[in-house]
């Protein structure tokens, strides 16, 4: 009942975004925070636990690699200028609250309502996947569902969501170079 | 397996994503980082006031008659506005066999001001981007290699539903639409057909009767409520 309440409680959250972003949802920054805000909620009523750990913290940077990798790999290969930092200040400020808040539900509160770590990984996998489509369309799918289940690892290596976290973050931070 | 081993298989992982969602934002969450205000060649009244939109040109040796380097050229904007690729011996030059040495084919990319005459029922979006080729003395057509070549668009928007990617071999020719697919956020692309103008429309969007504007208010609210419903549940299951 609790895992159900969660997923209903994140489709609707999703959906929130989608409403109130208009034209452009993926660019909305308070489509986003409603979001975040909406998910924070579902965690304050499920309070995950999340271990502040040095190895959380070392496992969250060596996911950081993990992501960021094959995206500078492909950078490097087909060399384009990386962005300025022009803008960079505000965006971070609003995707590390959007990044938190996502961690905190997927890894923390929704990874904590199913028993098995494997299901709780490939549902969190699934979450992330799906919450992407209505911003980006189904093409992002495959990506996004390859990058859920490595946060996923990352949550079960380090035994906190911090570690996927500071991944996805980081992550988040070099694509903003990139893109 | 060991971490360094699960690390690797995280690459690997994650590459294979990259490789089955090209062209996917490598943002993996959070908010599309901005593009900077889209460049008009004519600035609408209601835009915001930017530099000039940029062009962009790549020249390829020419070797046997044909082009020798593939090429990709890209507008200056953040995001780009306008993308080309064109791979190794895309181009030709005409008549075969006319090559001399030290010839190069120059391709060039420039913005002009929207066309007025877009097809009935639609509504130009951005600029009219004009592609050109040249190799001095020379006339320069696409090889079969050609069919490869691609080209990327910028909306204004990323408003859905999306717009189509039309193109006609030059001025006062008829728009043919191109089959589109997007690539991005607002970044349309198209299999790259031959020079001339190449822009972005949209369908122009019938009115609809009053009364619609309350539905968006009313999931809104319905949405409130399943969320407060999903909290309240999910706390008491917690507190057993």
């Amino acid at each position: 009942m609790r895992l159900w309440a969660l997923l209903v409680g994140f489709a609707t959250a999703v959906g929130l975004r989608v409403l109130l972003g208009g034209d452009d949802p993926a660019r909305s920054v308070p489509a986003a925070l409603v979001f975040a805000a909406a998910l924070l909620v579902l965690c304050a009523a499920a309070r995950p636990r999340v271990p502040i750990t040095r190895r959380g913290l070392l496992i969250g940077l060596l996911g950081a690699v993990v992501l960021c990798l094959p995206v500078l790999l492909l950078q490097a290969a087909d060399w384009q200028p990386l962005r300025g930092m022009t803008g960079f200040a505000p965006w971070f400020a609003a995707v590390t609250v959007v990044v938190a808040a996502e961690e905190l539900f997927l890894r923390g509160a929704l990874f904590e309502a199913v028993r098995r770590p494997g299901v709780a990984v490939v549902l969190g996998a699934v979450c992330f996947a799906l919450l992407h489509v209505p911003l980006y369309g189904w093409h992002v799918v495959p990506l996004d569902l390859a990058v859920g289940l490595v946060l996923g690892a990352l949550r079960v290596e380090a035994g906190t969501p911090l570690a996927p976290f500071v991944a996805h973050l980081s992550a988040d931070a070099v694509g903003w170079f990139v893109a | 397996m060991r971490l360094a081993g699960r690390a690797a298989a995280g690459v690997l992982l994650v590459g294979l994503g990259l490789v089955l969602s090209p062209q996917a934002v490598p943002v993996y969450d959070g908010i599309d980082a901005p593009d900077e205000p889209y460049r008009y060649v004519v600035r609408p009244l209601w835009s915001n006031d930017t530099p000039p939109p940029t062009s962009a040109s790549a020249t390829s040796p020419v070797r046997n008659g044909v082009s020798l380097h593939g090429l990709s050229l890209a507008t200056r904007e953040v995001g780009p506005q306008f993308s080309l690729f064109l791979p190794v011996g895309a181009l030709r030059v005409l008549p075969v066999g006319a090559a001399r040495a030290g010839d190069a084919f120059t391709v060039q990319v420039t913005p002009v001001a929207a066309a007025v005459d877009a097809p009935p029922g639609t509504r130009v979006d951005g600029n009219t981007y004009a592609v050109a080729f040249a190799v001095p003395g020379r006339q320069v057509s696409l090889t079969p290699q050609a069919a490869l070549a691609s080209l990327q668009i910028r909306a204004t928007t990323g408003k859905q539903p999306p717009p189509v990617v039309q193109h006609r071999p030059a001025a006062g020719q008829p728009w043919v639409a191109l089959e589109t697919a997007r690539v991005g956020v607002d970044i349309y692309a198209a299999k790259f057909p031959g020079v001339g103008e190449f822009q972005l429309v949209f369908a122009v969007e019938e009115k609809e009767g009053g009364g619609s504007g309350g539905a968006p208010q009313a999931l809104l609210g319905l949405g409130v409520l399943v969320l407060v419903a999903s909290v309240v549940v999910v706390r008491l299951r917690s507190a057993r």
